[in-house]
């Protein structure tokens, strides 16, 4: 039986399904109609230990001061204390400068390229890291072709090959995939198994057989797999998501976390005034886990001017899912994100970066 | 009820992630929303408890409560009061369409442990733990599965031969 035909075929009819959903408030009255049975049972059992623990007590000790009656089943009271509180107002934090002394820099892991001509790669790579950022690459490649990535659990990514670019071996690093998150398929500390390959079938359309099907004999294109990391304290959490205290971009420059701001819960917009500076500053849109996958496009104003996203051209580019700006320093400005409404009950923030040595 | 907005962020994020596994398990998509309910309410009751990524907890409430359904059978003739309209596609091969029967011929057990390994791309280990038992049953579980699937094509392709063997 042949596994690449079983998972074809299982890929094929999962993508059948109806993408509707989830109905949170279908949900939550599912949850609420249990709560109430539980309860409903909870008091008639403890009704009945009552009840039993009378009579008992009537019967054993000869009066009416029975033991008291059997616990219940223990039920949830109160709200959960790993959720995201709810937040009247938006909130504020700032990064106290002895952060900065742990700080570490982000540097290159590894990375791997296909052997010349050769279609696939298949590498296993260590990180040590609390932090990684990768980039999958694709250079030379004949027209048509697509990158095919494969990590355990079932993860991967396909992309056309004239989409991607190796910037790894400068000193360039994602901004919030640094300092916000990391890649969506390579877990900090762990030992991963990647293969990689190209092939010629169509990424968008075909399924796990035919992209491996479509593995030419040999190829003209060079690809592989930059990985880089940062050992580096979380200084704060982020709705949701660990923000590391320093990181770089593609400018050379090192970038401080310095503040966080959250948007109050169910707001339409967050606005984060920046105090005139003598350094250029960076302000980043951060989404929280639940609009992870969601097509929600935060609108990022700086001084009353959409910031256009994605930009056309921009040294950031490819590397940010949600809009930034640079704020230049010398005058204060006026940053506001006009939050999309769905997907309901999603956490938004912004982190602010100030500009360090060069 | 108690506000667990996390729990609420969990669900808008892996919904359709776990929409698609219970689809594969149940082969229907009412069933497979009804399942992923069931599973995400056991989670909220549960939710306080459970630490780290709640994704493997909720994935095995998913296999153990289908696997449960499947030994009672008490929704096999529910009503549904919506009708779902699949995504348009093209029609599948026909020998996808012959392993695809013969999937859902596979008992529950089995089916889960083909739908971890091949859809869900788990490891033996991994689907092990998923599924709340040893690394041997999932070896067993497979290899009966796999020749499950072999003696069932076969017979699809040449009804004869199977009907005499």
């Amino acid at each position: 039986m042949n596994p690449d035909l079983i998972g074809r075929t299982l890929t094929e009819h999962a993508t059948a399904v109806d993408h509707r959903g989830p109905d949170l408030g279908e949900l939550h009255a599912r949850i609420a109609g249990v709560q109430r049975r539980r309860q409903g049972l909870a008091a008639v059992t403890a009704s009945a230990a009552l009840v039993v623990g009378l009579t008992i007590g009537t019967q054993l000790l000869g009066g009416s001061d029975g033991p008291q009656p059997a616990p219940g089943p223990t039920l949830p009271t109160g709200p959960s204390g790993t959720g995201l509180p709810f937040r009247p107002d938006q909130t504020e934090f700032l990064v106290p400068d002895s952060a900065r002394e742990d700080a570490s820099r982000i540097h290159l892991v590894e990375r791997h390229q296909n052997q010349p001509g050769s279609p696939l790669l298949e590498v296993d790579v260590n990180i040590d890291e609390d932090r990684v950022a990768n980039t999958y690459f694709c250079e030379g490649a004949e027209p048509g072709l697509w990158l095919v990535v494969r990590t355990p659990g079932g993860g991967g990514q396909v992309s056309p090959c004239d989409g991607t670019r190796d910037l790894s071996w400068t000193r360039t690093l994602a901004f919030n995939r640094y300092f916000a998150r990391n890649t969506s398929n390579l877990t900090p500390r762990t030992q991963h198994h990647l293969k990689i390959f190209v092939t010629t079938a169509d990424g968008r359309t075909a399924g796990r057989r035919e992209l491996a099907e479509g593995m030419p004999a040999e190829t003209d294109a060079r690809f592989g797999v930059s990985i880089s990391g940062q050992t580096s304290p979380t200084v704060a959490t982020l709705v949701g998501r660990e923000v590391s205290v320093l990181g770089e971009g593609f400018d050379g420059r090192d970038w401080w976390f310095t503040r966080g701001v959250e948007a109050a819960t169910g707001a339409e917009s967050l606005v984060v005034e920046i105090p005139a500076s003598e350094a250029d500053q960076f302000v980043q849109v951060v989404r929280g886990p639940e609009a992870f996958d969601r097509a929600a496009e935060p609108d990022l104003r700086l001084d009353g001017e959409h910031v256009p996203w994605p930009p056309e051209r921009t040294p950031y580019l490819a590397f940010l899912d949600d809009p930034c700006t640079v704020v230049p320093a010398g005058a204060p400005h006026t940053v506001e994100v006009r939050l999309p409404p769905e997907p309901r009950g999603a956490n938004w923030a912004v982190a602010v970066f100030e500009a360090g040595e060069q | 009820m108690a506000e667990k907005p996390e729990f609420d962020a969990f669900v808008l994020a892996r919904w359709h992630a776990l929409l698609r596994t219970a689809y594969l398990l149940t082969r229907d998509q009412g069933r497979a929303e009804d399942l992923v309910q069931t599973a995400l309410t056991k989670l909220w009751f549960a939710w306080d408890r459970v630490s780290g990524d709640p994704e493997p907890y909720v994935r095995r409430i998913i296999t153990n409560t289908h696997t449960s359904w499947w030994r009672r059978r008490w929704w096999s003739e529910r009503a549904t009061d919506r009708v779902v309209e699949l995504a348009e596609r093209d029609a599948p091969a026909e020998e996808t369409m012959d392993l695809w029967t013969a999937l859902g011929h596979l008992p529950p057990g089995q089916r889960a442990v083909i739908v971890l390994r091949y859809f869900d791309d788990l490891t033996e280990s991994e689907t092990a733990a998923q599924l709340g038992c040893s690394i041997g049953t999932v070896k067993s579980q497979h290899a009966k599965a796999l020749r499950h699937l072999r003696a069932d094509i076969a017979m699809e392709e040449n009804p004869a031969e199977g009907a005499t063997s």
